[in-house]
């Protein structure tokens, strides 16, 4: 499948975080609207069609996740360990998007079969350069593991 | 004047004895025995026959005349007499009691009379005859027995413990034993009390370490809390500041047309405290992680980590101009590189930052100390420190100077920090308007000849990833000190309790 527009899965729980994420997405060129989940269990309902998100019209399947770690319910690691385990999930792209910089937390998360990880940066440029890269790579890697 | 010692008649005086005595030599034992036997009564004076007869037979020099030696018997029986020890004379022939001094009867609580013509284990030295026997047979074929330490009883049953020690004298054909005899019941119930108080001593001080362990892990397991706490607190502010700087940033890119002049200055004083709110916490984050890492300590190329450190502070070089000059030669040093790295970082940037109105100038150089210790300095031309500040400015937030110059005051508390985690030290020479010496020192990491194993190579680091497969397991100066704190402050509270 060729990605010409990706679709992103923000999960955080911090509403102005995915807020600023999503500006950043958009000025950085993303034309489809950034999807959200606010924290892991929503990310899991809404990876698995459960409730609303079956209407994948409004809610349509992520091309990748950017997965915070620190979170309610259930924090990025469970999220990022249950999609591996999911047969039809297990290759999806996730981008673990912290603002650990710990080895301990990159380890793990490389571990549980994270596609990259990156430290949240401190401000607006570096966000600005994370998305555009991260846009231009989707745009050349054209196929998604998914399909 | 008496009759002779033959007829059985006491003599008057010592010198008849003795010149009865001489006239016969040949019969004198039969004598001996039989005054002792006839006279109970006549105790001192008997004894001074006996010891007359001892100095006749043989020590008596030729100049000595019978005057001087009445004189001399008389010097030594008082000796005898009031000596403090117990003193008995044996027959090795009859094994038994000829003579007793007075402190004999002090310690076993026998008289005289009861003593003279009994075996030594009817007054229970040794307890029995077989002992009695046996000791007889080692004194005869030693000439000399010793007990340190027996344990005897008096006539009236009470327990005393003395030091014995049996002498076999010759005195001419015949023999004598001489035992002497020591009350040591008090020095061994001194001895006693003094093995109990050692006892309870060592018991109490071993309690007081176990409390001052139990404490020790109470104090670093909060202390421990406490940096994680400092970690997640600075690490979580540091989200909703990061949405504040975004959305300020955004305001200022997008928005600035529309905003006024005050309005767009607003928006740059919430972003530069945000700015600075940000590098707060970047750098609380350090401290704590410095205080958290797991320290293995391996030998390290200090070049290598020097230009790691130069690097990592090349943005404030750049800035403030500063020209740094790195004096080899580097040796290795043992150190966990990452922390090393850290606490060069900051000690350099803090070289470059605190000078005033001119390019900064640095001197990185080593300096080999004695037993094994190499120093490290980092020297700048800035404004110097007052000796007052000296301890202060490795404390965290504690700054000297306000607006002047940029810092969040936690610089060199990591500088402290790591060195103490390192079981290293820092220490500063500085004088204000000439600059400041800063130096660090860890110890000399061996050669590699030295070293030997081909596994133990110094390690040369990636900057910021490190992992140090050589495990030295080390206190921190930071735990010595607390323990020693402790245990005076446990030493007082028991003193006052």
């Amino acid at each position: 499948m060729i990605i010409d527009n990706p679709i992103i899965l923000a999960v955080d729980d911090d509403d102005c975080a995915s807020s600023l994420v999503s500006t950043v997405f958009e000025r950085a060129g993303l034309v489809q609207p950034i999807q959200f989940a606010r924290d892991g269990m929503e990310a899991i309902d809404y990876l698995s069609g459960t409730g609303a998100y079956s209407d994948r019209v409004q809610y349509p399947f992520p091309t990748i996740v950017l997965l915070d770690l620190n979170m309610p319910r259930k924090n990025g690691f469970e999220v990022l360990a249950w999609i591996r385990q999911q047969p039809g999930l297990k290759r999806l792209h996730v981008y673990v998007l912290s603002s650990s910089s710990q080895e301990e937390d990159i380890r793990r998360c490389y571990d549980l079969g994270a596609s990259s990880y990156l430290v949240k940066p401190g401000n607006l440029e570096g966000l600005m350069n994370q998305a555009r890269c991260l846009l231009a790579w989707l745009k050349l890697s054209h196929i998604s593991p998914v399909a | 004047m008496g009759g002779t010692p033959g007829g059985f008649a006491l003599p008057d005086d010592l010198v008849s004895a003795l010149g009865d005595y001489n006239n016969y030599r040949s019969g004198h034992g039969v004598m001996r025995a039989k005054l002792l036997g006839w006279t109970p009564n006549g105790y001192s004076r008997c004894a001074g026959v006996f010891s007359a007869r001892l100095n006749s037979r043989n020590y008596l020099p030729p100049f000595m005349n019978k005057g001087a030696l009445s004189v001399s018997e008389l010097r030594y029986r008082r000796l005898f007499e009031s000596a403090h020890d117990g003193i008995l004379l044996l027959d090795p022939v009859t094994r038994r009691i000829i003579e007793a001094n007075p402190f004999m009867e002090n310690i076993l609580g026998y008289d005289r009379a009861e003593l003279l013509g009994k075996e030594l284990f009817e007054i229970g030295l040794p307890q029995n005859q077989t002992a009695s026997q046996a000791a007889f047979q080692e004194l005869l074929a030693n000439g000399q027995i010793r007990y340190e330490n027996l344990p005897l009883q008096t006539k009236s049953g009470q327990r005393v413990e003395v030091e014995f020690v049996s002498n076999l004298y010759p005195e001419g054909t015949q023999q004598i034993i001489q035992c002497n005899v020591r009350d040591i019941t008090v020095r061994k119930q001194l001895e006693n009390s003094l093995r109990d108080a050692d006892l309870k001593l060592s018991r109490h001080a071993a309690e007081l370490e176990n409390l001052v362990n139990v404490r020790t892990a109470e104090l670093r397991q909060s202390n421990q809390q406490l940096e994680r706490f400092i970690y997640s607190i600075a690490h979580d502010l540091r989200a909703p500041l990061r949405s504040m700087q975004g959305f300020a940033q955004l305001l200022v890119l997008e928005h600035a047309e529309r905003l006024s002049q005050p309005g767009r200055d607003c928006t740059k004083r919430i972003m530069k405290a945000a700015q600075m709110m940000d590098q707060l916490l970047v750098d609380l984050l350090e401290f704590s992680l410095v205080s958290k890492q797991e320290m293995q300590l391996a030998p390290v190329a200090l070049e290598t980590v020097v230009q790691s450190a130069l690097t990592g502070c090349e943005n404030e070089i750049i800035e403030s101009e500063a020209q740094i000059e790195s004096h080899s030669p580097w040796p290795a040093v043992v150190a966990h590189a990452t922390t090393l790295r850290q606490v060069l970082v900051n000690l350099i940037g803090n070289a470059v930052k605190f000078v005033a109105g001119k390019p900064p100038q640095v001197q990185l150089r080593s300096e080999e100390r004695p037993n094994g210790i190499v120093r490290i300095w980092v020297e700048d031309n800035g404004i110097g420190i007052p000796m007052e500040f000296h301890e202060r400015i490795f404390q965290v937030f504690q700054r000297l100077h306000t607006t002047s110059y940029a810092g969040t005051g936690i610089g060199l508390a990591i500088v402290q920090k790591g060195m103490d985690r390192m079981s290293g030290r820092v220490g500063l020479d500085s004088t204000p308007g000439e600059g400041s010496r800063f130096w660090i020192e860890l110890p000399k990491a061996p050669s590699e000849t030295e070293r030997g194993s081909p596994e133990l190579r110094v390690e040369r680091p990636e900057p910021d990833h490190t992992v140090n497969p050589h495990k030295i397991t080390h206190t921190s100066s930071e735990d010595r000190a607390l323990s020693s704190r402790l245990s005076t402050l446990d030493s007082r509270l028991h003193s006052s309790v």
